[in-house]
């Protein structure tokens, strides 16, 4: 077979740029897809230094790299990373070709010369910059998740964190009322540890009767809803693994776990806080000079009192009594005295009254008063003389009376079976009104109120 | 397979040491940073050495570009890059992460022409030295595993000149490996007119 001799034809058919350049940078070849590519045919091309349709190749950067090529050196390549641009020329849309340029040597009439081969790899290279960013951006779409999850985590843990170490008792059950989660709050409070109830149903942490309520609570709020008890909260009782009981503030949270419900329950026991409530009403109910119970206490007792003689038909029976002259005594013995006087004659009038249901008060400044339930005028008034006896066993020095040489009271008393049309205010009166006329006729002594009479004309007690 | 005496070695570093520095002169342009180069170690393995040489890590991911030459003598010239200096160089160079695992069209490219610059660096002046008139193909890329790409190489080959090159960037270091692999005979050539052109 003859060997080709038109070398020109083969290059204007490959599909790849070529430029061939003489050691001297001259053009001894510009094929057609060259020609194509700038604009510049073959035959301006040819015989032109490169540097007028190249210029970047001349330049020392380049040129010490292709020059080893005439020396027979190895190829040389330009990668269309970092040299897109070699030879100038635009794709129809007006795009920069992104070229791909390999340099190999050329035995041309005897001496060495620089081929170049220019691949057009525009459409590889956008490619590959899409694939890559597309590849960053799937990179960093899995780092941000990553870094949410991290943050998650460490929410967790911190969430942990905090129920491991509140102070708040912290119970979680499930729909069964099974319990998933305590903690150690929890397990302080009930003397349970956490691997001992987990699994069990949050019953045995109740007291009959509430124990066998709680599932009905469990399964009307599942079905129904509504809970008396979920978001606020309130006291029920609670049982420790001795079997004590004690009070416990309960508030409880519902929350979406899967495709069913969890109950947290945020518990803390006020046993101690009952205890001062107790203590604080218990004071409340006292006088705070005295100790025995004020006048509120009395009040109330009294309308208590009333209404119960009214349902059981019995009488009620009221003793009042004041301190003889006892602005006189503060006068002359000063108010020390005068408050261990009232203290003195306070304790005399609680003593003296020892039943149940009995109840002694302090009515106002040195004024006293005896509820005394399902008891008659007569009992009344053997009441009361007990009382001014009791007080003029104090002996009290008194130095101001004109009665005695020591501190003496009067007193009233009276005794009503209620009725209906009647009212308690009718017996503090007739009450009142017995102790007028005990300071009215020289003090120191009992006055019984005259009975009342009924509508009826029938006397009472 | 003939010994490369102390002095040869010598004068085959210093010769080596000039090509590389030429190769650094012309990164250090692409890159538009200083590169800071250490001298090269030259170490000649025979076929069992260059086994076990180059088995010691056969799992490792590297780069690799390579040149076949021939002529007077005939070869292949590679240059190796861990995964993590070939990263390096592609961050320096296109100033995008890139990701470590991925083989694409970017890093192909600029690696290969990383490759080409430091080995026609070394061939050139090796082949001025010796004056020997060598042809090349178009230098190829590889990536893998070090075993995979080296051993089919290695079982064919006599002997091998092994050339570590260690330059720094930015304060990141860069390990390049050079590895001339001589077909049976070749070496000899290498050596003797390596002898005749340090002796002339």
């Amino acid at each position: 077979m003859e060997p080709l001799s038109d070398s020109l034809l083969l290059l204007d058919a490959v599909p790849i740029g070529v430029l061939v350049l003489s050691e001297q940078l001259l053009i001894r070849c510009w094929n057609r897809i060259l020609a194509d590519w700038t604009g510049v045919s073959s035959e301006q091309a040819v015989g032109r230094p490169v540097a007028e349709l190249a210029p970047q190749l001349t330049t020392p950067r380049y040129l010490s790299r292709i020059r080893p090529v005439f020396a027979g050196g190895p190829p040389v390549l330009f990668s269309p990373q970092l040299h897109p641009h070699l030879i100038p020329c635009n794709r129809p849309d007006g795009a920069p070709r992104i070229q791909q340029t390999t340099v190999t040597p050329l035995s041309l009439d005897g001496t060495t010369h620089a081929l170049l081969a220019v691949q057009d790899v525009t459409d590889l290279v956008l490619t590959a910059r899409e694939s890559r960013q597309l590849h960053q951006q799937a990179l960093d779409e899995i780092r941000r998740r990553e870094e949410a999850e991290e943050a998650l985590q460490a929410g967790a843990q911190r969430l942990r964190a905090i129920v491991e170490n509140t102070v708040e008792a912290i119970i979680v059950i499930n729909q069964r009322g099974v319990i998933e989660e305590f903690n150690p709050a929890a397990e302080r409070i009930f003397g349970y540890r956490a691997l001992e109830v987990i699994g069990a149903n949050v019953r045995m942490l109740m007291p009959e009767p509430y124990r066998a309520e709680h599932d009905g609570y469990l399964e009307r709020y599942l079905t129904g809803g509504a809970s008396h008890i979920i978001g606020v909260g309130r006291e029920v009782t609670g049982r420790h693994k001795d079997g004590g009981t004690f009070p416990l503030h309960l508030a409880v949270g519902r929350m979406a776990l899967g495709d069913g419900v969890a109950f947290v329950g945020v518990l803390h026991d006020i046993t101690d806080q009952k205890r001062l409530e107790e203590h604080l009403r218990a004071l409340s109910m006292r006088d705070g000079l005295t100790g025995i119970y004020n006048r509120r206490t009395f009040d109330e007792a009294l309308e208590r009192e009333w209404r119960r003689a009214l349902r059981q038909g019995q009488p009620l029976g009221l003793v009042m009594l004041d301190i003889d002259f006892f602005k006189r005594f503060n006068d002359s013995r000063g108010h020390q005295a005068g408050d261990a006087c009232l203290k003195a004659v306070a304790q005399s009038v609680a003593s003296a009254v020892y039943r149940p249901a009995d109840l002694a008060a302090r009515y106002g400044g040195e004024e006293f008063v005896a509820l005394l339930p399902e008891t008659g005028p007569e009992e009344a008034a053997r009441i009361a003389e007990r009382i001014r006896q009791g007080v003029e066993l104090l002996a009290i020095p008194h130095g101001a009376s004109d009665v005695a040489p020591q501190v003496t009271v009067s007193l009233g008393t009276a005794s009503i079976r209620p009725r209906a049309d009647q009212d308690a205010a009718q017996l503090v009166n007739l009450a009142d009104q017995a102790l007028y006329g005990a300071k009215s006729n020289g003090r120191n002594r009992v006055v019984a109120a005259p009975a009342v009479p009924s509508p009826g004309g029938a006397v009472t007690g | 397979m003939v010994r490369l005496s102390d002095d040869l070695l010598d004068a085959l570093r210093e010769v080596i040491n000039i090509g590389v520095g030429k190769a650094a002169g012309t990164l250090n342009e692409l890159l538009g940073h200083h590169i800071l180069l250490e001298v090269p170690q030259v170490v000649v393995l025979g076929p069992d050495e260059m086994a076990a040489h180059l088995c010691q890590r056969p799992d490792e991911t590297v780069s690799l570009v390579v040149l076949q030459f021939s002529g007077q003598f005939s070869g292949l010239s590679t240059l190796m890059f861990t995964s993590d200096s070939a990263s390096k160089l592609v961050d320096l160079l296109v100033g995008e992460e890139t990701p470590v695992d991925e083989l694409d069209v970017i890093k192909t490219g600029t690696l290969t022409e990383v490759g080409n610059i430091l080995l026609n660096a070394v061939m050139g002046s090796i082949g001025n030295l010796l004056g020997s008139r060598l042809s090349y193909t178009i230098p190829t890329y590889q990536e893998g595993a070090l075993g995979q790409l080296l051993q089919p190489i290695i079982r064919q080959e006599s002997a091998a000149l092994e050339v570590t090159t260690r330059f720094t960037v930015q304060s990141r270091q860069i390990t390049g490996e050079f590895l001339l692999l001589f077909e049976v005979l070749s070496f000899d050539t290498f050596v003797a007119a390596l002898e005749t052109a340090l002796q002339g």
